[in-house]
């Protein structure tokens, strides 16, 4: 029986991996481009000084620190909330119900930052701006950390 | 009109050059009785009392700090301050030395020259890139960014030239442009707008309609000079305002200032505010402060409190303050 169906299952398999494999390559690499092509100019980042001068003029911009509790503690944006970033996903009760809420992700040096802001974008958030040097040029600029 | 000695002085008929150039006038329009007056007498008689043209305000500012010391200070004033004043070459043919001096176009007199040349280059440290949206992450001003209006289409020509009045400084300044000039709408008695009813003539249109500004710390003269991007709100610096509170932006003034050219130059340091009313081009429909009553109300870090201030600074800032932050509603 298998025998005899083994040439046609062959075929088959053929048949459909001629539509399969182009398209099955093709979907992340069109993916990818379109995401990577309406990349803004800012590439989701905000400056400190300017995230800065938007929380003291009133703005509601929830910050987030990925970074992991010691560093937190040992200095951080005023009124930020601490989320490592291997946690973030189970952390999302401590963020705004709004999605579209603004949203700044802190960390060192910007790289974990970089993950969090792309993590919290696919978590459908609207409006998400990675730090840029993170909490590195952020105390180069001379802005306030607290403890 | 004859050529160019009909303004610049010097000798047309001479062969060579320094005999041609000798009795020379750079800039002639320093003294426009001189030359412009010979046309343009009326904007003339005007200009010459303009805060544009006398930078009366800082001299007034100067006055009263330095007091019995003033003598020794007026020097340093007209040295340093007053030879930046705007004379009508400056806005009319020329660009100011903070963008290098020369020609705007050519030698062409410009009765309505571009905003970006005239405007921009001597208010082009704070107010030119706040209201043309140079500010990172902050938008132009909305009569810039919608409306695209320039400079003089709130401050006039009968404004910037002055109506012959010497006015003490530009918040005197009767013909200044007011948010209700074009807006008597927004007026707080009996609006429509629930905020504007509640809040008054006490609060000025700017503490919810603006956003950012520029502050600035220490003396242009002095070493340490830096700006930042400030919101701080406050009680009016300016006797005379109509209203109570308004933003305030931190002015390069320190005490030691003028040391490098007057030692102890100013007894009466301690009279004026450092933090002063400040007049901020980003206006915004809608900011975080229209967005809702918590972004102010609770807010502490959106004051001018007594802790914010530095201690070495005028004590007339303890004026200024905000001690008590208004609840959360």
């Amino acid at each position: 029986m298998l025998r005899r169906f083994s040439p046609m299952l062959l075929i088959l398999v053929v048949v459909l991996s001629a539509f399969a494999v182009p398209a099955h390559a093709a979907e992340p690499q069109d993916s990818i481009n379109a995401f990577l092509s309406q990349l803004p100019p800012d590439f989701e980042t905000v400056a400190g000084k300017t995230l800065l001068a938007k929380l003291n003029a009133g703005e509601n911009v929830f910050v987030v620190d990925v970074r992991e509790p010691d560093e937190f503690k040992a200095g951080h944006i005023e009124g930020a909330v601490n989320v490592p970033l291997r946690t973030l996903a189970k952390g999302l009760n401590q963020f705004p119900k709004d999605k579209a809420a603004p949203i700044a992700v802190v960390c060192k040096s910007g790289i974990r930052a970089a993950y969090g802001t792309m993590a919290l974008k696919m978590l459908g958030y609207s409006s998400v701006k990675d730090v840029a040097g993170g909490m590195l040029a952020w105390e180069k600029d001379g802005l306030a950390i607290t403890k | 009109m004859g050529g160019c000695e009909t303004c610049h002085m010097g000798d047309p008929t001479a062969s060579d050059k320094s005999a041609a150039h000798k009795g020379l006038v750079p800039r002639p329009s320093r003294n426009p009785d001189a030359v412009c007056a010979a046309c343009h007498e009326k904007e003339v008689a005007n200009a010459k009392t303009s805060l544009h043209f006398t930078v009366r305000g800082d001299e007034n500012y100067l006055k009263l700090v330095s007091g019995q010391r003033w003598a020794d200070v007026q020097p340093v004033f007209a040295q340093a301050c007053q030879t930046c004043h705007a004379s009508c070459g400056d806005c009319h043919v020329s660009k100011a030395k903070s963008a290098r001096g020369g020609l705007m176009d050519g030698h062409t007199f410009s009765k309505r020259p571009p905003m970006e040349e005239a405007c921009g280059t001597c208010h082009g440290g704070r107010v030119f890139p706040e209201y043309t949206g140079k500010n990172e992450g902050f938008p132009p001003d909305i009569h810039w960014q919608k409306a695209k209006m320039d400079c003089v289409a709130c401050h006039p020509a009968t404004q910037l030239h002055g109506d012959g009045t010497a006015y003490p400084n530009r918040h005197a300044v009767k013909t200044k442009p007011s948010c209700l000039g074009c807006h008597p709408n927004a007026k707080a008695a009996g609006s429509p707008i629930e905020q504007h009813a509640v809040h008054g003539d006490k609060i000025n249109c700017v503490v919810c309609h603006s956003t950012v500004y520029r502050g600035c710390e220490n003396c242009h003269l002095g070493a340490g000079a830096k700006s930042s991007l400030q919101f701080k709100i406050g009680k009016t610096a300016y006797v005379g305002s109509p209203y109570e509170y308004t933003l305030l932006r931190h002015t390069p003034t320190v005490r030691t200032m003028l040391d490098p050219k007057v030692k102890d130059a100013l007894p009466n340091y301690d009279a004026v505010p450092t933090w002063k009313d400040a007049v901020p081009h980003n206006i915004q429909r809608k900011t975080a402060r229209t967005a809702s009553c918590n972004n102010c109300h609770g807010n502490a870090r959106i004051f001018l409190k007594p802790g914010d201030l530095n201690p070495a600074e005028s004590a007339a800032n303890s004026k200024v303050v905000v001690p008590n932050v208004p609840g959360r509603r």
